[in-house]
């Protein structure tokens, strides 16, 4: 595999963070990490010659600031978005931003939830967030749209 | 020929030259006519549909227009720890409880550790903790029958299940099966066009093959092909009911259903080099229901620019004769072979016609054909209907040409998108 630096951390979804590099959650004196989402679960970005960067269970995480969150802000994949931990200011948004994860959640027969639906809407929480979202070992499909809509927003609108 | 002055039309036959400009009685000679021209083309447009059907699962025929279908793969005799262990903890959190029952024996092979199974509690209620800050422990463990060390391990550390061990009296311990993966479904999608042609156009004579009969229906089937071809790459699934026609359905595209390896290549081709492709292509091999090739159907600009990449990084394959490009009878297009850091083999067609489009020509689909299902509805494959016009039409012919079809992927960790990269520096 291309080598993943820049201080990329790959985050799945099982409980563990694997980083490949040792940038922590919030490094001292450096600025926070970006979260990108995408929906397809390993999309690979070409960031130099030789050097993709490669989501993880449709996330990347990457440094605010740095190189790579600049060209994905940059180039504007349409299937990649950042995720913002503030809820999109006008009920309208808020509103789009609802039918978009239930088209997504809700995209089984009959309009059932699906697994994968599941695992990209899972994947714009961090995952000390999306525990307290279980209950019991069950997770409530409904209740975990509600909560992306209150917290959660795209930058650059929906 | 020229007349003569005068009422007398007769004239010597030396005087009838074939340069004489004005002579009606010459007929009118085609070097070749525009519509041969354009047949001459030796790549076959509708490729997709042709290994559609070479597919070994092709030539399926369905009586509902719903199908559904599911993965199912052999169960794997590991998974990971989910959170830290101390050297005294008998609790522990395993990302799959189900891979062990009652009596079953955990091995975790980088500390040497082995532990007795002695509880399993799947769904984390009875609210088991451990010294190392796990509150959802799902497994405890005897620690000492099995002898050994025991140490800490960490979170993520590989879990291997071991033999149940049995004693002299012992029961049969429970085993555990798999369930297949997300259940998927598609929809069978029918289309089809038709032309009209009055009857007086039918008998006209004319010098080439252009408003004939054949000429029309080559024309009609190529255009339903090619667009047949777009739904098969790029369609979204839907279904609506319309008043008059009722329900339609539109089955997925590959597009839509390819939803894990996609790679962006963005707009500078310098980030198109071969340890890019490489790595992108590697991880679709890794699935158990992997085929050992695959087929990567690309555009014009991909197609050139993906063989001078692998040509500069050695990983053409060459053929018999010892070139690199040749022209693929079964599918009609121009291919080569090259090889994947690991050995993997990828067959590259070029198919011009369905990324034709300049914006389109970097875009290509990494296609596995052992995950791959293609049939049509029973009775309703690629077929003409003939004389569809109205017993008021007496000076019309209207025929149509009509297919339904459906394209399903069943493990989509096999196949991928490759997007960019190629685009020339006047077009960023």
């Amino acid at each position: 595999m291309a080598k993943v630096n820049d201080g990329i951390v790959v985050e799945n979804n099982e409980g563990r963070q694997q980083k490949e590099t040792s940038v922590p959650e919030k490094p001292k004196g450096q600025s926070s990490l970006a979260r990108f989402w995408s929906t397809k679960e390993r999309h690979q970005i070409a960031i130099a010659p030789g050097e993709n960067v490669v989501f993880n269970k449709h996330v990347l995480l990457v440094e605010s600031e740095g190189k790579v969150a600049k060209l994905l802000r940059q180039i504007k994949v349409a299937d990649i978005r950042e995720v913002i931990d503030t809820p999109f200011e006008s009920e309208a948004e808020q509103a789009r931003f609802n039918k978009f994860l239930n088209s997504i959640v809700y995209s089984g027969e009959g309009n059932r939830p699906t697994r994968r639906g599941m695992k990209m809407l899972e994947s714009l929480f961090p995952l000390d967030e999306f525990t307290k979202i279980v209950d019991k070992g069950v997770i409530q499909p409904d209740v975990a749209i509600l909560r992306a809509v209150k917290t959660k927003s795209f930058a650059g609108g929906i | 020929m020229e007349r003569k002055a005068g009422e007398i039309l007769t004239t010597y036959p030396e005087e009838i030259g074939v340069f004489e400009v004005e002579n009606r009685f010459r007929a009118h000679l085609w070097e070749d006519s525009p519509e041969a021209v354009r047949m001459q083309k030796p790549e076959n447009d509708a490729q997709l549909i042709t290994y559609m059907n070479m597919l070994p699962r092709a030539s399926r025929e369905w009586n509902q227009p719903l199908m559904r279908y599911s993965v199912d793969t052999a169960p794997d005799e590991y998974t990971t720890l989910e959170s830290a262990v101390s050297a005294a903890d008998v609790y522990m959190k395993l990302a799959d409880p189900y891979l062990v029952r009652v009596g079953h024996v955990i091995i975790l092979p980088k500390s040497g550790q082995q532990m007795l199974v002695t509880a399993v509690d799947d769904d984390a209620s009875e609210g088991w903790t451990n010294d190392a800050g796990c509150a959802t422990c799902n497994v405890t463990v005897n620690r000492t029958k099995l002898g050994g060390v025991a140490v800490t391990a960490s979170s993520g550390d590989v879990v291997l299940s071991g033999a149940p061990y049995m004693g002299e009296l012992s029961e049969l311990r429970a085993g555990s099966t798999t369930i297949p993966g997300d259940p998927q479904y598609n929809y069978i999608t029918m289309a089809g066009i038709y032309f009209v042609i009055s009857k007086m156009q039918l008998e006209a004579a004319m010098t080439s093959n252009f408003a004939t009969l054949p000429k029309e229906m080559e024309n009609i089937k190529h255009q339903l092909l090619m667009k047949v071809q777009n739904s098969m790459f790029f369609a979204q699934r839907s279904t609506y009911k319309d008043g008059d026609e009722q329900q339609v359905y539109i089955g997925n595209g590959l597009l839509h259903q390819l939803q894990k390896h996609t790679l962006d290549l963005g707009t500078l081709e310098h980030n198109a080099t071969w340890k890019n492709y490489n790595d992108f292509l590697e991880p679709m091999f890794e699935s158990d229901l992997s085929a050992l090739k695959k087929d990567f159907f690309v555009g014009a600009r991909l197609f050139r620019d993906l063989l001078n990449t692998a040509r500069t990084a050695g990983r053409i394959e060459l053929n018999p004769e010892g070139k690199t490009t040749y022209y693929s009878p079964d599918l009609g297009s121009l291919t080569f072979d090259i090889t994947t850091e690991s050995g993997k083999m990828v067959t590259v067609h070029e198919e011009k016609r369905a990324f034709k489009a300049i914006e389109m020509s970097d875009w290509g689909f990494v296609l596995d054909r052992n995950n791959l299902g293609a049939g049509q509805y029973k009775g309703l494959g690629p077929q003409w209907f003939m004389d569809l016009q109205t017993n008021a039409e007496i000076l019309k012919k209207k025929h149509g040409f009509f297919m339904s079809w459906a394209l399903n992927v069943f493990d989509d960790d096999t196949m991928g998108i490759v997007r960019g990269g190629t685009q020339g520096l006047v077009n960023r």
